[in-house]
């Protein structure tokens, strides 16, 4: 009789995705330090082609300009505190 | 300033961006892509009963490489939407065009070849914040520059017809015969 009324109100929680069938929350546990410090080189190789591609604009075409220079300073500010922040909890996770 | 070939004694009177209200909605998307995963996970958590607990650390990096991403994108977008440019000298206009990173166009006429000036205001938010679309058209050629978004159109174009008034001021007293004047000003 227990046994039964357990079974009737036991509750199902699906793991992840359950209508896409992906089962996102076991995918996430499966990342390894070694793919954050991968992810972390491709976001600094790629984040370092669109930094040298955006100097390269605004020195050429908008330098001295006063908006061009706070949205230099801007832009670099957030860039290296963001990834100081990705290094760092790479480094904790590992 | 914008790595303008200007000619000997060229005066630059202005320089036009386009109005702030573009920023603003490139901004806007950007945003709401900024706090998407945080609202994927809370609909998630309430509609599909998820259970499964993120590393914290492993969520601040993911969270960080996406707004690192984002970041740079709207920096493209900022660059490719401010080096759009109408610049009035004292001689000619000049458009610039960045269409993107690496495509940018350059187009010029001058002042005295002016002909008509047509300035649009154009649905609720552009009467709002005072945007619009000026179209400026020459005598005789094929060419026309036009600028969309730009601050205060109607300012815009009464300095440009002020640099022209003076401009043929300048070539009526400047002795040259009438037939001449007319063909300086057709071609």
């Amino acid at each position: 009789m227990d046994g039964g009324s357990n079974i009737l109100f036991q509750q199902n929680y699906p793991s992840g995705l359950g209508f896409w069938g992906i089962n996102f929350g076991q995918s996430l546990s499966n990342v390894t330090p070694n793919i954050l410090f991968g992810i972390l080189l491709i976001m600094g190789v790629l984040m370092g082609g669109v930094t040298i591609v955006l100097y390269y604009h605004w020195l050429r075409y908008g330098f001295g300009e006063k908006m061009v220079i706070f949205a230099q300073v801007l832009y670099t500010i957030v860039l290296v505190l963001a990834f100081i922040v990705m290094i760092s909890s790479a480094a904790h996770y590992a | 300033m914008h790595n303008l070939p200007l000619e000997p004694g060229e005066k630059v009177l202005v320089i036009y961006h386009k109005h702030w209200i573009v920023y603003f909605i490139d901004a806007s998307i950007l945003f709401v892509l900024l706090i998407l995963p945080r609202l994927a996970y809370i609909w998630l958590i309430n509609n599909n009963g998820m259970s499964f607990k993120i590393n914290q650390d492993l969520t601040v990096f993911l969270y960080m490489a996406w707004f690192t991403l984002l970041w740079g994108y709207f920096f493209i977008v900022w660059t490719n939407i401010y080096l759009d440019a109408w610049i009035v000298t004292d001689k000619r206009i000049i458009d610039i065009e960045q269409v993107s990173l690496f495509h940018r166009s350059v187009s010029d006429f001058r002042i005295e070849k002016i002909q008509n000036i047509t300035v649009k205001e154009q649905g609720l938010l552009a009467n709002i914040f005072g945007y619009g679309s000026i179209k400026v058209e020459t005598a005789g050629e094929q060419v026309d520059l036009s600028f969309n978004y730009l601050p205060h159109p109607y300012k815009v174009r009464d300095t440009i017809s002020e640099c022209h008034d003076k401009c043929m001021n300048h070539l009526g007293n400047s002795g040259i015969s009438s037939p001449a004047h007319n063909i300086i000003t057709e071609h």
